[in-house]
């Protein structure tokens, strides 16, 4: 089996990048790309987080799936 | 400009393709496209083409039995399978998911089930089109989340509309999220603008 290397690149501002690069000294990330994408892990779960807000209720679900049974897609 | 580079080792025969999204919205197109293009579906035949789904619905019945029944999920490695937008948070952690998740424009999606539920003998629900409308589009953004939320799913959404109507961005999105590896002549045969017959 073949293993291969995906690689996703996004560009930053180089300012941003050196400023990345002094604050990550002493803390546990060992490069600017491990902290940028740590952020934005913490960014998106937090968007997230707000959307969830809108609760949908049991019986609305209850009423979305009588209607995949009706198309078949569910027993 | 400084570049960041995210890499992950993964092979292809890691991965877990699923096709997904509500009923009606494409994802049956997604399965032929994608076998026209090189993957392998895991599909068992039981469900028969017809009027509804002329090009059949690439369908394995076995995974209408998730969560109870997973085992079939080993054999799905390497290959693509459809499984309705529902039962997504049901596959289990230890896998790792690569989605085309199926959006289409809700009226349509409305008008095409109503077709089917006709064709099935099935009457009419409790609800009326523009309340299902509105309960079917909070709930896909429920669904979305879900599957935002997953570690171990990457997710490529792709509009049923955009598709028929400009298929080339979204044969760039697809041949970009499975790293150009399908065949892309191929794959823009199966669209066929005669199937798009419920439009808003």
């Amino acid at each position: 089996m073949t293993e291969e290397r995906k690689h996703t690149t996004v560009s930053i501002p180089l300012p941003l990048y050196r400023n990345i690069k002094q604050r990550i000294k002493g803390t546990g990330f060992t490069s600017v790309s491990d902290y940028v994408t740590y952020v934005l892990r913490e960014v998106l779960a937090s968007l997230e987080e707000e959307e969830k807000e809108e609760v949908f209720s049991a019986e609305e679900e209850e009423k979305v799936k009588e209607r995949l049974r009706a198309l078949g897609y569910l027993d | 400009m400084a570049a960041m580079v995210y890499t992950v080792p993964m092979s292809d025969d890691e991965y877990i393709t699923v096709v997904s999204g509500l009923p009606r919205s494409g994802t049956s197109l997604m399965m032929n496209m994608l076998e026209k293009g090189g993957l392998v579906p895991l599909t068992d035949h039981l469900r028969k083409p017809d009027e509804d789904n002329p090009r059949g619905y690439y369908e394995f019945e076995r995974v209408k039995k998730l969560p109870d029944d997973t085992g079939w999920l080993p054999e799905a490695k390497g290959k693509v399978v459809k499984i309705l937008a529902e039962l997504v948070k049901y596959l289990p952690p230890g896998y790792r998911y690569r989605m085309v998740f199926m959006m289409r424009n809700i009226d349509e999606i409305i008008a095409s089930q109503r077709k089917m539920m006709e064709r099935r003998g099935e009457g009419p629900d409790d609800s009326s089109d523009e309340e299902m409308a509105a309960l079917l589009r909070r709930y896909l953004k429920m669904l979305k989340q879900e599957v935002n939320s997953r570690e171990d799913t990457e997710v490529c959404y792709i509009s049923y509309n955009d598709l028929m109507t400009d298929p080339d961005p979204c044969m760039d999105e697809l041949l970009e999220f499975f790293d150009g590896k399908l065949d892309r002549t191929r794959m823009r045969e199966a669209i066929d603008a005669r199937l798009y017959r419920n439009r808003a």
